[in-house]
């Protein structure tokens, strides 16, 4: 999937993540978390297999996380790729 | 109850409604901490009304105005959102202040949104303020790490918050669940014990030390305040519906005990006695009480068993316990606690403090109100071992001992000497180190009401 436009999913509330996205040339993808010393490698894990997942191989991708489990991070890192792909999310298929 | 999705398309909802209230100030956001899936349950609205009336409050001692206020509630909680002429930063500190302060405060989640800041909006953290993040419901650890990494059980996340809302005090609550492990390690380290694990001995038992109990008591603590809490919580509830709580802590409990120990069952009995008498001192300090906390604990304890004792004459388990049942009569644990737990409040307790005023000796006060246990308890754990000669054997031994009154140093002589005679026999008197564990606790409840109705007064 090809980012297209500048897209954002979730928030900034506790427990959340604020995922955006931008077209760029090269993937690049940078986290900041509030748990960063304890999950910090997790996450970015999680990040970067959700992205494979959707077979993005471009785009900035900036996440802003507020302790969101796992399953947070995933469904914000597609719903901002979709958006970003000008694809429609469905939150319940995800 | 609330799906995934609809949690997370209703907080980019709020969202949007917080920028569109951005125009009005600065946005004040409340919603309430419930990790549950029902986050519209009457604990969580009623929780939120507390928070609003706080947040108004507030505004109003601060001379700020308050415009664009709005409710809203469905299946992801109740929330309330307001735009404040203020700073947000001043705001914050005050809504901080306000969470650490408010009894009910730790369950709200009072959010200060500023901005917007590249089209999104800004949410003020307690970082931004130089101050330490959230603690735990549960544990001193940070809020957040706990919930990422799912450290505790939903049990205990729940028995938590339903105790905050019902008004009980987290201190309360972990010093009430820390005095029932400091039975246990009481009990444990009492030495010498014919047959029990004491601090020189293993007893009649090949897989346990006392190491192994001590690392077993720890595991309970937070479980045991858990028994608090919803004690607490459902002190008006009917007896089913808080008993059936208790079951699931109480198996919890116990695959965290087993998982602690390697699959030694070191503390069923006593989880069962002290949970129970915490569950029931829980319900009474709701209720204010202080003067005859340990008798009216008892009744609300023997309330609550009452109803296991049935079940369990109609349909006996696999337990020791139902086979001493069966053929001798004995309801043991059950039976105890469905009667008050009377053994240990008639007999252990006054053998407790009388001999403590005799001697000023805990430990020895300890020693004689495990030989009076002895002497008068139908212990299961005997009968498992030993039949109905086995209970007979340590009953005359201990009646005899008792009848020969012995100070402090004989009484040590005494235990000592019958060791060999109890692992001979592979006797464990179990259940009176567990009515042992029970009197103590009882003490300390009746020291904990004392003091509470002298500070009322």
């Amino acid at each position: 999937m090809r980012i297209e436009v500048d897209a954002v999913a979730g928030t900034l509330e506790s427990s959340d993540a604020l995922v955006r996205v931008s077209p760029a040339e090269e993937l690049r993808i940078e986290v900041t978390s509030t748990v960063e010393a304890q999950f910090g490698a997790e996450i970015r894990r999680t990040v970067a297999e959700q992205l494979d997942r959707l077979g993005v191989t471009e785009g900035l991708i900036s996440v802003q996380d507020k302790g969101a489990l796992d399953f947070v991070i995933r469904a914000r890192v597609q719903g901002a790729v979709l958006r970003g792909a000008q694809a429609r999310p469905d939150w319940r298929k995800l | 109850m609330a799906s995934c999705a609809d949690v997370l398309d209703r907080r980019e909802e709020r969202r949007d409604e917080q920028v569109a209230l951005l125009g009005s100030g600065v946005v004040v956001s409340v919603t309430v901490v419930s990790p549950g899936a029902d986050k519209d349950d009457a604990v969580a609205r009623s929780v939120c009304a507390a928070a609003v009336e706080a947040v108004r409050g507030l505004v109003g001692r601060r001379g700020w105005r308050l415009a664009a206020e709005r409710s809203a509630s469905g299946v992801t909680g109740p929330e309330w959102l307001a735009a404040v002429d203020a700073s947000g930063m001043e705001v914050k500190a005050a809504l901080v202040a306000l969470e650490e302060s408010e009894p009910l405060g730790r369950l709200w989640d009072l959010d200060v949104v500023v901005g917007p800041v590249a089209g999104q909006p800004v949410v003020l953290s307690r970082r931004d303020l130089g101050l330490e993040p959230r603690r735990c419901l549960v544990c001193d650890l940070d809020a957040a790490g706990c919930a990422r990494s799912r450290r505790h059980s939903p049990l205990l996340v729940d028995a938590a918050r339903a105790g905050l809302a019902a008004g009980a005090s987290r201190e309360a609550a972990e010093a009430a669940g820390g005095l029932a492990v400091d039975a246990l390690l009481m009990e444990a380290r009492l030495t010498p014990k014919p047959g029990l694990v004491d601090a020189v001995s293993s007893g009649s038992h090949s897989d346990m030390d006392l190491v192994l109990l001590e690392r077993s008591a720890e595991a309970l603590l937070p479980w045991f305040v858990a028994c608090w809490q919803t004690g607490w919580a459902w002190s008006g509830a009917d007896a089913a519906t808080l008993r059936s709580r208790l079951v699931d802590i109480g198996l919890a409990a116990e695959a965290e005990m087993l998982a602690a120990t390697g699959g030694v069952n070191t503390h069923k009995g006593a989880l069962f006695a002290l949970g129970l008498l915490l569950a029931a001192w829980g319900g009474e300090a709701a209720g204010q009480a202080s003067e005859g906390l340990v008798e009216r604990a008892r009744t609300r304890a023997a309330r609550l068993a009452s109803g296991w004792l049935e079940d369990w004459r109609r349909r006996p388990d696999a337990s020791h316990g139902a086979s001493a049942l069966r053929e001798l009569g004995l309801t043991g644990a059950r039976g105890e606690a469905s009667g008050g737990f009377e053994t240990a409040a008639t007999v252990g307790l006054p053998a407790y403090r009388s001999r403590l005023a005799e001697t000023g000796d805990a430990d020895d006060a300890a020693r004689w109100a495990l030989m009076a246990l002895m002497a008068a308890n139908d212990d299961t754990n005997l009968v498992a071992r030993g039949g109905a000669e086995g209970l007979a054997y340590v009953r005359g031994w201990a009646r005899g001992v008792v009848e020969g009154r012995p100070g402090p140093d004989a009484l040590v002589a005494d235990l000592a000497d019958a060791e060999a005679a109890f692992v001979a026999r592979r006797l464990s008197p179990g259940g009176s180190a567990d009515l042992l564990a029970v009197t103590w606790l009882l003490d300390r409840v009746d020291a904990v009401g004392l003091a509470a109705g002298l500070g009322a007064g």
